[in-house]
């Protein structure tokens, strides 16, 4: 075994894309009130009742108070020190790539994202969002040719108001929780899909977020609406530059399929997790919600998530139409101080809906990991079904693992089944590698990739393999 | 709410008895009167309300006697002690050997030191365990002398009286197993015949178990429509001590049991067993905690529960490993057989573990009976109701089995069989 002080050494390995790249910001002084709100939607050009949209949700806000029940522990948040707004200067309309600030593109070479190399050989069209505003889309045209939607949230304002205005909030109240409706206030940006009926989206659709300017709370809003007999995979994988301060994210993500339709929605997670003492680091408090709004629709959600100081994030599928399916696969890793509260919240209503959970947390060092998931089966849902497994690793004897299921059943014909373990890595499956020759890094590195398999299976090819790179550099020497 | 719950509280510790004591009144009225009683916002009280308890006005059940028990539970094999009004009812008839059980207003005048430590955990953090710890005045002390192996059962027997007003008890049960003891004690609730009102039973136990003793704990809870019952039961665990809790909840218009277990030394190991029956108008409550502060100890925890008509049940477990309890197994079970549209179940069985050398594991499951299974019975020519009925009965009786003592399974399939709809037909089946 290695000594100790080695597997500390080894945990305090530093945060690789830790850097800032220096572009004037046009950002709004910190604060937040209603001018803060008008500003925003001013700088989008919003129309009348987006504004007043926001406004109702900040009015609403205010009467809100911070919720405290999540296992985990962060210094008091002062909103009003955080700054609401920050783009990248205004430029006139890009064409290409060639336009893009080379600041800009360099920022994505160093986190190995070359916009122009993926354009040729992932066949994956980046939208990518640089703080707070988009500023390069590509394979739009191939989309177009199919029908698909995919722009940012605030261009979709301009040019389908009619969808946005339709679906916006529908799934995710401007009431529903603190950190949402706060979003419903000020978001900046985000994207939009729409995919029409019977439509299978030609390629996987992917957003890099890119957390940059310091003291910017970045308020994310995305949308995607799958319409009758559609099918879309949907990407999102985020790194933010190394920090003193926390950073407040608090997204909302909100997804609504059709009859038949299939969203698959993926994300790789690696913000700043704060350093080996777990100072700075980013706050992920983010509301996923996915509504199967028709029959036999499905939403899939795959996580890993490895970065952030704090991820307390519950992607959730309300199951409405008859036959519809919701699914959740998540890894969540926490190291040095991060602490994780994490799991999904599966609401079934309609008749013959099926549910699957498959949930993987590993805490290494003084990390925090807690599984908190809902089952709902509610009164009308017959013959529901839902399949739950949660298993925690424990590596070290300083961390912790917590699993908090939620199951509230309504309807005899259901059939629910949690199942949760918690352990860590086995003796003898160490000693069996060890034995055949491998080091105890690559032993730790072999077992947490078979315990996070299942996850990872349902991850798309590329993301599969950054996410196991991830976890490979996460977890690098953290064996007890 | 001037008249409810919170006006018989007193405004000061009663006095007498020892200081200690005093002190433990004095901070059950204080966390009563910071915390009042919990709402749905309180997590732990999110699936049961207890606004008609606490806006109710009881007044004290004044009942001293139970002519009705010997009846009712016939010669079981156990050396009962009936207790009326909260009041343990002692004849003449001398314990087995190796117990001694007093009444606990007897033990508090003459021999309080025996009591120190023992009484008075948790009245702090549970406000029903408050509640008791600021009111009890009699109850019991079951004391099982060290080394002794007592083979008969010790039987505390609760009884509320309904009368016309709501009346309310507050009995107190101290357990003392010392060092290398062994024993059962069996603790049943009936509600007496008559009187129309509600009968709130707010009990606090409290077990402790030394080192390498056994203590078999039976609680049996025949929920009545006018019963309410709010109790708290505490278990420590020295060192490579045993307690196994077989608990059997049927009904009720409200049922709680706050099962609350400590390891406080090396290499013990409890089993918390438990059955519920839940059908028009009962709640039941489980809310189950095991703390591992210890290392090498082993919790089993296994619920089952039958839900019927608007039955509503409620169960919640958490398995908690500290840091330091390196060696840990905890695992925890709660399957649920739904019987009809109407019933609910909110289940949560939890763990939270701070040490990595530990083998945890729980697992939920909620579901109507097997159509397979039913269908194969139905092949053997077994009428669908009576098929149904046996197989309902099945799934809890492997729970009831743990038991041990014959007298007391029987009683419980007997009461489950009760209140199965053709439940008359198996009974048959099972006693020729």
């Amino acid at each position: 075994m290695t000594a100790p002080q080695d597997i500390e050494g080894l945990l305090a390995k530093r945060y690789d894309a830790g850097f800032v790249t220096d572009i004037e910001q046009d950002t709004a002084p910190p604060g937040l009130d209603e001018d803060t709100i008008r500003f925003i939607s001013a700088k989008k050009e919003e129309p009348a009742w987006l504004l007043e949209w926001r406004l109702k949700a900040f009015t609403h806000w205010k009467r809100m108070r911070e919720p405290k029940w999540a296992k985990v522990s962060y210094p008091e948040i002062d909103y009003q020190a955080i700054s609401y707004y920050s783009a990248p200067k205004q430029k006139p309309k890009l064409e290409s790539l060639d336009e893009v600030d080379p600041k800009l593109l360099d920022t994505y070479a160093k986190l190995g994202i070359p916009l122009h190399e993926q354009k040729m050989l992932a066949g994956v069209a980046v939208d990518a969002v640089f703080d707070s505003v988009s500023v390069a889309t590509t394979f739009k045209a191939k989309l177009a040719e199919a029908g698909v939607i995919f722009c940012p949230i605030s261009e979709a304002v301009k040019t389908h108001p009619e969808l946005v205005q339709r679906y916006l909030g529908s799934v995710v109240p401007v009431t529903d929780n603190f950190f949402a409706t706060l979003n419903s206030a000020v978001f900046t940006d985000g994207s939009f899909v729409y995919v029409p009926k019977g439509v299978r989206c030609p390629m996987e659709l992917s957003t890099y977020f890119r957390i940059n300017a310091s003291n910017t709370g970045q308020f994310e809003r995305t949308l995607i609406i799958a319409d009758e007999g559609s099918y879309v995979s949907y990407l999102e994988g985020c790194t933010a530059p190394m920090r003193d301060e926390n950073q407040l994210h608090a997204a909302v993500v909100e997804l609504v399929t059709h009859e038949g339709a299939e969203i698959k929605y993926s994300t790789v997670q690696n913000w700043y997790p704060g350093d080996e003492n777990g100072k700075g680091g980013i706050y992920n408090f983010v509301t996923k919600r996915g509504l199967c709004e028709g029959a036999r629709s499905k939403i899939s959600w795959t996580q890993v998530e490895t970065g952030s100081a704090i991820t307390w994030k519950y992607p959730s599928c309300v199951l409405k139409g008859d036959g519809s399916v919701g699914e959740f696969y998540s890894v969540a890793l926490s190291n040095h101080y991060q602490q994780a509260d994490t799991g999904t919240k599966m609401v079934h209503i309609g008749k013959d809906t099926r549910s699957t959970i498959i949930s993987k947390g590993i805490s290494a060092g003084h990390g925090q990991q807690t599984y908190r998931g809902g089952v709902s089966i509610q009164r009308g849902a017959t013959g529901a079904r839902n399949y739950t497994q949660c298993d925690s690793l424990l590596i070290g004897d300083t961390c912790g693992a917590h699993t908090i299921p939620y199951v509230d059943v309504r309807n005899r014909t259901a059939q629910v089944e949690h199942e949760a373990t918690t352990s860590r890595i086995g003796e003898d499956q160490l000693f069996y590698c060890r034995q055949r020759g491998l080091s105890e890094e690559d032993a730790v590195n072999l077992i947490v990739n078979g315990f996070c398999k299942e996850v990872f299976n349902e991850l798309p090819m590329e993301f599969a393999v950054e996410a196991q790179k991830l976890l490979g550099i996460s977890l690098e020497g953290a064996v007890g | 709410m001037a008249d409810g719950l919170l006006s018989v509280i007193p405004k000061a510790a009663a006095a007498g008895g020892p200081g200690w004591l005093s002190d433990l009144r004095a901070l059950a009225i204080t966390h009563l009167e910071e915390q009042g009683f919990p709402g749905k916002k309180n997590e732990r009280w999110r699936f049961t309300s207890v606004r008609d308890v606490v806006d109710t006005a009881f007044e004290p059940d004044p009942t001293t006697s139970a002519a009705f028990v010997d009846e009712a539970l016939g010669d079981d094999g156990t050396w009962r002690v009936v207790l009326a009004g909260g009041r343990p009812l002692l004849g003449d008839a001398a314990p087995p050997d190796g117990v001694s059980v007093r009444s606990l207003a007897d033990v508090l005048a003459t021999d309080p030191d025996l009591l120190e430590g023992h009484l008075g955990a948790a009245v702090a953090t549970e406000q029903f365990a408050a509640l008791n710890g600021a009111l009890f005045t009699d109850g019991v002390v079951v004391h099982v002398a060290k080394n002794a192996d007592v083979a008969t059962p010790v039987h505390l027997v609760h009884v509320a009286t309904p009368g016309d007003a709501p009346r309310a008890v507050y009995p107190r049960v101290v357990l003392i197993a010392e060092p290398g003891s062994r024993a059962t004690v069996v603790e049943s609730f009936l509600t007496a015949p008559g009187g129309s009102a509600r009968h709130l039973t707010n009990t606090v136990a409290e077990v402790s178990v030394g080192a390498n003793a056994r203590v078999e704990h039976v609680r049996i809870t025949d929920g009545a429509e006018r019963s309410l019952q709010l109790a708290y039961l505490g278990a420590r665990l020295d060192r490579d001590a045993f307690y196994g809790s077989r608990v059997v909840a049927l009904g009720g218009a409200l049922t709680r049991l706050e099962l609350f277990v400590r390891f406080e030394g090396p290499g013990a190991e409890v089993e918390l067993d438990g059955v519920y029956h839940v059908d028009d108008g009962d709640h039941v409550d489980h809310q189950l905690r095991v703390d591992h502060v210890a290392g090498r100890c082993t919790s089993h925890v296994r619920y089952r529960g039958l839900l019927d008509g608007r039955g509503h049940a409620v169960f919640n477990a958490m398995g908690i490993v500290h840091r330091d309890a390196a060696g840990s197994a905890a695992h925890q079970e709660n399957r649920n057989l739904l019987l009809s549209d109407d019933a609910t179940i909110d289940t949560k069985p939890h763990l939270e573990i701070d040490c990595d050398d530990v083998k945890a594991s729980h697992g939920s499951t909620i579901g109507a009976l097997d159509a397979g299974q039913l269908f194969y019975l139905r092949s053997r020519a077994i009428p669908e109701r009576e098929a149904r009925d046996i197989l309902t009965f099945a799934f809890v009786r492997e729970i009831l089995d743990r038991i041990g003592h014959a007298s007391l399974v029987a009683r419980t399939s007997e009461a489950i069989l009760a209140r199965l709809p053709h439940g008359e037909a198996l009974r048959e089946g099972l006693s020729s």
